[in-house]
């Protein structure tokens, strides 16, 4: 059997298991293809966010799955490491017994908004640096399988940084079961003896996911989807006026602005790379598991993608004001395509040439990642006498980018 | 120094979305044109919605409708509004008249009718 048919056997037998939520557990799946994969699940209580996660570690992990909770008591010791005390008064040396959480393959963090700081600091650092850190020593982690959740509507939660939630490549948010699906999971509940988690078997064991992760690692991705993915993080980024490092942020910095009506206009912490990293990631093991990988494709990953990762100048539900955004994005990429910006953008970067430039900056006034893209070319031009800087977009629409004497940062 | 996947990827674009460019781009005299194959095969049958109202053309399973001609509907379609209201709101005279009319119809009726009344009175 091959490893993409025990993959779709992973999540069918997930399905099998769980109801509701097709989507959030494609892309749990999906998500599992790549080393080291942190998901987290964001729903209210009794949802079912500790089932799905303990399904999918045990399909994958078995028996060898180790459970934080931050509804319980957690010491460092249990999470991190402990020292070894026998050593410590034999022979004075301070060695660490590495906690059971370091050295599983399947992590699972309930409830992580419940999670004290001192432990998110460590769990942070395992998934920033894979190693950890106790009493002066350093263990090495090796790959693994994290999955967290959380209920953030929960009154009893600390508030983690956001380079904490960073780290979960997706967010996956479940929502609760319409009539005949409580009527379906009552019959698998009778059916599974009332133990949905115990009764689950190991479907894809860790090293035949290792295997599939190197697989997914080598798949070489088309141009075309790789600019898509960094157009949409870009979409997502990009700010004329600079809000990465400004000190006023969306809505009060667009006043005025040319592109107010854009996608950068609705959001005010921008996206960080690793959301680039991880949507290709993900386009890269949908490309393997089921051989084709579309721009549409790429939009509905992004759906789980970016929800944690970004702020929004107003939310009233997060993924429906996502998927707003993402409709925006479509309707760009056609307006750019319509308005044959790259094409212009290839023969601009052979040479210079003023009827395309006028083209290219008609296009540019619409669209600030184009704009970006053609004032670095304008330096270039101004750099090598071409063009008068008094003649280019960037000096007549008054956008700059933050450099020093031509140096950009 | 720009990445080769960079420059891949503006590649493939222009050849999804060619740009047609007529003449040496070295000279001034040359024409640069959006329109591919694709593009013209669409055109043979028309998705334009005047087309359709105007010329008796099939529509598309998408009708695309540019912003002059969806202007233009639109202004037709104010004016059609404005239309509407000023004839309901002659109707409505029209109906006040009718009546007016018919009140008065009946008054000259009755008029007459007395009158011929009292003629017959005042004759032995």
């Amino acid at each position: 059997m091959s490893l993409q048919n025990k993959v779709k056997d992973l999540e069918r037998e997930i399905n099998s298991r769980f109801v509701g939520n097709e989507e959030a557990i494609r892309m749990m799946i999906l998500n599992q293809l790549h080393p080291r994969s942190t998901t987290l699940i964001r729903a209210p209580r009794g949802v079912g966010k500790s089932t799905l996660m303990l399904l999918v570690l045990k399909g994958i992990c078995g028996e060898g799955l180790v459970v934080v909770s931050g509804a319980s008591e957690v010491k460092r010791g249990e999470v991190v490491g402990r020292l070894h005390i026998p050593s410590l008064e034999k022979e004075g040396v301070e060695r660490v017994l590495w906690a059971a959480f370091v050295k599983s393959r399947g992590k699972a963090l309930d409830e992580v908004n419940r999670l004290n700081p001192y432990t998110t600091a460590n769990i942070h650092h395992l998934m920033q640096f894979g190693e950890v850190w106790a009493y002066g020593n350093k263990a090495k982690v090796e790959d693994y399988v994290l999955v967290a959740n959380e209920n953030p509507m929960d009154a009893t939660s600390f508030i983690h940084p956001p380079p904490f939630y960073d780290r979960f490549d997706v967010c996956l948010y479940l929502r609760s079961l319409t009539l005949s699906e409580k009527f379906r999971l009552q019959d698998l509940l009778e059916k599974f003896d009332w133990n949905l988690f115990e009764t689950m078997p190991q479907v894809f064991p860790f090293d035949e996911l290792g295997e599939a992760r190197k697989e997914v690692a080598q798949v070489e991705l088309d141009p075309n989807l790789a600019g898509y993915v960094n157009l949409l993080v870009r979409d997502f980024q990009a700010c004329i006026r600079d809000k990465e490092e400004s000190e006023i942020k969306p809505p009060a910095l667009c006043e005025g602005c040319h592109f107010i009506r854009d996608i950068c206009g609705r959001i005010k912490e921008p996206l960080s790379e690793r959301a680039t990293v991880t949507l290709m990631h993900l386009v890269k093991a949908t490309r393997w598991l089921y051989g084709t990988c579309e721009f549409e494709d790429i939009l509905r990953i992004a759906l789980w993608v970016l929800p944690h990762r970004l702020t929004l100048v107003r939310t009233r539900n997060i993924l429906n004001d996502l998927q707003d955004l993402l409709e925006r994005e479509r309707v760009k990429i056609a307006d750019r395509d319509i308005r044959r910006q790259w094409p212009l953008l290839n023969e601009l970067m052979k040479d210079f040439n003023r009827p395309i430039y006028r083209l290219a900056r008609d296009a540019a006034v619409e669209d600030v990642a184009f704009a970006e893209e053609l004032t670095k070319l304008e330096g270039k031009w101004v750099r090598e006498g071409i063009l008068k800087q008094d003649e280019t977009l960037s000096v007549q629409m008054g956008w700059q980018r933050p450099g020093y004497q031509g140096a950009l940062f | 120094m720009e990445s080769e996947k960079y420059r891949k990827f503006l590649k493939q674009q222009s050849e999804k979305n060619p740009v047609k460019i007529e003449g040496s781009l070295v000279g001034e005299r040359f024409r640069i044109s959006w329109e591919d194959e694709r593009d013209r095969s669409t055109l043979n049958s028309s998705s334009n919605l005047l087309d359709s109202l105007y010329l008796g053309k099939d529509m598309q399973e998408t009708v695309v409708v540019d912003r002059k001609a969806a202007a233009m509907l639109q202004e037709r379609l104010r004016g059609l509004e404005e239309e509407n209201i000023r004839v309901r709101k002659r109707i409505r005279l029209m109906k006040f008249a009718m009546g007016a009319l018919l009140v008065a119809l009946a008054l000259v009726s009755l008029a007459f009718l007395n009158a011929n009344y009292l003629q017959i009175q005042l004759m032995p």
